[in-house]
């Protein structure tokens, strides 16, 4: 009837996909463990794609000593200051890539190595997102204000768990992947859909 | 199909599937009335939201179509109408990443601050104004249908595909009831309307923008109707300068509304040049963090934030601007302050530009918070009081133990404390005067600008200024003339008033008279004088009132220095009745101050301004006269000033009316001639 532009699951291998979240928002979610910030074009491929003043290759965020850290390739300023090649983050600070793209870098406390990067206007990714996680083991969608995205339909927290290259799904009710109905830890594999009572989720390998 | 059914947020196609040709659906984002709305990206990268027609399919396509080439910043732009193979119709229109007004709403209970609020009326004004311009009224105006696009930083109108052309022979066209019930103007239930309902729905949002609720709310859809078109809308909680226009905006019957959005911007106190010039430019608050200029007509503009050139001087190796530095770590705090308030960015609603809420009950409250630095101080010295006794966290009868004990204490101490209040008051009221005569502070009421069915404050208006308009010498003889006239007047009334009381005609009898009538000229020519300023408009009482009291306590002092001068011992000038002052010493300073508090509460009680109103039905208002007479016959006797305060004051008073410039008449002959000119203009 409908072909789906993606028909066969194929396992993580990609280091930033889109995780379309019905109602609530798409969000662009890096797994890999240096993820490139830079320019929204075919090649070089980066896995934060914006459409911005920035180069192809702007800057790159590393995950080392259970930090990130970002190496600047082309000129960063972190909270006003000129990066000299490596500067660790830390929870509230700006990142200016250029005139037009400004970041704010957050790790929620107490969630583990997990990141959000919030773009300030009027840089924007493509295709559009709400929102940049920077994932490490886990990511939580619920309804507290406190979780990395906060579904307000979501009565029971829903959990993905990235852990060695494979994507898991943790909740304590059922989740719906692909048609088939399971509990507690289930595999997801890039293109599945997860749908559990309150909400539906698609896992997208990037296009571009 | 797939995954049908299972979530709340029941979406009939899921992320990756392509109903649409061209199309490839990423993700639902709600679901409306007339269907679902998905987040769709075309084959060659466009991203767009796409609308599943499900019901009302005739009502909403009319609509559409008529609207699909409108084009204007603040509207929500429609690219297509599709239908498939399966006979699914489906509007293919711009996406815009944001959140509506009903989430800001829901997270400011309280309302906006004003700025906000202009940016949001201004820019709906726009849009709407557009779609009017073009035939179309929206029909179905609520937060709910009003975006903020997250991305340009600009206001959009969306779903006016409920709208429909306006025509001139058939208003009731269609009469089935759709829209929103808090949003809806009455005239809709009987099926007759035009864009007034939009206008309506506007206040109705201005209101809520405002105060946080709309202004007719019930637990009932019965109920709100009701109220709609019943009750008369609270306005007590709307900052002064916008509540006419939200008065008028609300309006039970259409033809009292305003006739055009253009008209209800030019009343608002955001105080256009022209309507166009509003709707062009639609001024932009920045309410992203930046708060460098904003550049007004190009609302798409990204406003540079205000790191970017403090940044650069901070970086540099040479010297450090230390200002520059704690400017950079303020605006870097403030865009950090903001994201930690804000950042549950995932799911559009939360991803709202927070301004704290106290700048908003700020803004609140700003209209009646005095402008004058000491009225200031106390007034929010009283709040921090009330405040904190309300935090007072003890039980009702201790609260009264405590209010007890001071006010013995209070009363016991009263000797010394009345005088003192009494004396600051004084000064007070005398500093007050003296400044509003040299700061000017804004005006609080926003001037009439247009108003198509005229009232008599508006014929008035208009007199006033043809009047304006005169020649400075023509102004400046009106004036001469009237003080003329009130010296006169005092002067033949007071001769009049001696031979009545039949004294012999000694010298001192003569100083008297003389003293007299010099007091009540003196007295005249400062009404006149003072109110000139004002006459023309409606003002502010308080102010004046302490204004003319501060002229009066002066005058008071004159008129002592005047009458110790004049006449060496004139003992019927006061009695001591309520033994204030231990013996009458004519040259003690506590009958000079007798004199000016005399003086100074009566200028201060009575509305002089009235008196010297130029738009007083008759040039003697008999009642008004008789007031003020009995106000000073009071006051006499209260001071022990009756054998002269009450003559001097009845002449004066007299002499006012009979001098101050009298234009009632003229106002009366336009109102004439308008109503002359409406009726031929009907025939």
């Amino acid at each position: 009837m409908f072909s789906t532009s993606q028909s066969t699951p194929s396992p993580v291998a990609q280091t930033s996909w889109m995780m379309w979240v019905d109602g609530v928002g798409g969000f662009l979610v890096c797994t890999g463990t240096s993820v490139w910030l830079g320019r929204a074009v075919v090649e070089p491929r980066v896995d934060i794609p914006l459409a911005g003043d920035v180069q192809r290759r702007h800057a790159k965020l590393i995950w080392q000593a259970g930090r990130h850290a970002l190496l600047a390739a082309s000129p960063v300023k972190v909270n006003g200051r000129q990066v000299q090649e490596l500067a660790t983050l830390e929870h509230g600070d700006i990142v200016r890539l250029s005139d037009a793209v400004t970041l704010c870098y957050r790790q929620p406390p107490l969630l583990g190595p997990t990141a959000l990067l919030d773009l300030i206007c009027p840089a924007r990714t493509v295709p559009w997102s709400d929102g940049i996680v920077l994932m490490g083991e886990t990511l939580i969608l619920g309804q507290s204000p406190a979780a990395h995205i906060v579904c307000s339909e979501l009565s029971k927290a829903l959990i993905l768990v990235h852990r060695s290259g494979e994507l898991f799904v943790q909740s304590a009710r059922w989740v719906e992947i692909d048609g088939k109905r399971g509990r507690g830890l289930q595999q997801v594999a890039m293109g599945s859909r997860l749908v559990c009572e309150d909400v539906a989720i698609t896992l997208e390998p990037r296009g571009i | 199909m797939i995954a049908q059914g299972t979530p709340v947020m029941r979406f009939t196609y899921a992320s990756g599937t392509r109903p649409l040709d061209g199309y490839t659906i990423k993700r639902g984002i709600g679901v409306g009335g007339f269907g679902e709305v998905y987040f769709a990206i075309s084959d060659a990268g466009k991203e767009v939201a796409a609308k599943r027609i499900q019901r009302n399919l005739d009502i909403e396509l009319r609509g559409v179509r008529q609207c699909l080439n409108m084009k204007h910043v603040n509207l929500i732009s429609l690219w297509d109408i599709r239908v498939t193979d399966f006979g699914e119709t489906w509007v293919v229109m711009e996406y815009v990443p944001g959140y509506s007004l009903r989430d800001l709403l829901a997270r400011h209970p309280q309302g906006l601050p004003e700025d906000q609020v202009r940016m949001w009326i201004t820019s709906i004004a726009a849009g709407v104004s557009y779609l009017h311009a073009r035939g179309i009224v929206h029909r179905d105006l609520k937060p709910g249908n009003v975006f903020f696009d997250s991305d340009s930083n600009v206001v959009k109108i969306g779903d006016y595909g409920l709208s429909k052309f306006i025509s001139g022979s058939r208003r009731s066209g269609n009469t089935e009831s759709v829209g929103t019930f808090h949003y809806m103007a009455p005239e809709i239930g009987r099926g007759s309307y035009g864009k007034e309902i939009d206008i309506y729905a506007i206040g109705v949002m201005f209101y809520e923008l405002l105060c946080g609720h709309p202004p007719f709310d019930g637990e009932t859809t019965h109920e709100i109707i009701m109220k709609h078109l019943t009750a008369e809308p609270d306005v007590t909680r709307i900052p002064l300068p916008y509540r006419r226009v939200i008065e008028r905006c609300l309006r039970k019957d259409p033809a009292e509304r305003y006739s055009d959005v253009s008209h209800m911007l030019m009343d608002t106190p955001w105080r256009p040049q022209s309507g166009e010039a509003v709707l062009a430019a639609a001024p932009w608050p920045d309410i992203e963090i930046a708060s460098g200029a904003a550049s007004p007509h190009v609302p798409t503009q990204w406003q540079p934030d205000p790191v970017a050139p403090v940044v650069a001087e901070v970086a540099g190796p040479v010297v450090i601007d230390e200002r520059a530095a704690a400017e950079a770590e303020d605006a870097v705090e403030r865009i950090r302050l903001r994201l930690d308030q804000g950042w549950q960015n995932h799911g559009g609603p939360s991803n709202v530009p927070q301004l704290a809420v106290p700048i908003h009950q700020d803004s609140l409250r700003a209209s009646s918070i005095p402008r004058e630095p000491i009225a200031r101080f106390v007034y929010h010295s009283a709040h921090g009081l009330a405040d904190w006794w309300h935090s007072l966290d003890w039980t009702t009868p201790w609260k009264v133990v405590l209010l007890v004990v001071i006010a013995i204490t209070i009363i016991g101490n009263s000797t010394w404390i009345l005088p003192s209040v009494l004396a600051l008051g004084v000064l007070y009221a005398i500093y007050f005067g003296i400044r509003a005569l040299i700061v000017k502070d804004a005006p609080a009421m926003p001037r009439t600008v247009y108003r198509p069915r005229a009232t008599e404050e508006d014929f008035q208006h208009m007199v006033a200024q043809r009047l304006a308009a005169r020649d400075w010498t023509e102004q400046a003889a009106e004036i001469a003339g009237s003080l003329l006239k009130g010296a006169i007047a005092c002067a033949a009334f007071c001769a009049l008033f001696l031979s009545i009381r039949g004294f012999s005609l000694g010298p001192e009898v003569v100083a008297v008279g003389v003293w007299a009538a010099i007091a009540s000229t003196l007295m005249t020519w400062t009404v006149l004088l003072v109110t000139r300023l004002w006459s023309w408009q409606p003002g502010e009482w308080l102010f004046r009132m302490l204004v003319m009291g501060a002229a009066g306590a002066g005058l008071g002092l004159a008129l002592y220095l005047a009458i110790t001068r004049l006449v060496p011992e004139p003992q019927v000038f006061a009695v001591d009745r309520w033994s204030i002052g231990r013996s009458l010493n004519w040259a003690s300073p506590q009958l000079a101050s007798r004199f000016i508090v005399a003086v100074g509460v009566l200028f201060g009680v009575l509305r002089w301004w009235r008196l010297a109103d130029p738009w007083r039905r008759n040039r003697i208002v008999i009642w008004r006269v008789a007031f003020g007479i009995g106000l000073a016959i009071g006051a006499g006797y209260a001071f022990g000033f009756e054998s002269w305060l009450p003559w001097v004051f009845g002449v004066s008073i007299v002499a006012t009316q009979l001098a101050a410039p009298w234009y009632y008449l003229e106002v009366k002959k336009m109102r004439y001639q308008h109503k002359l000119a409406a009726r031929r203009g009907a025939l």
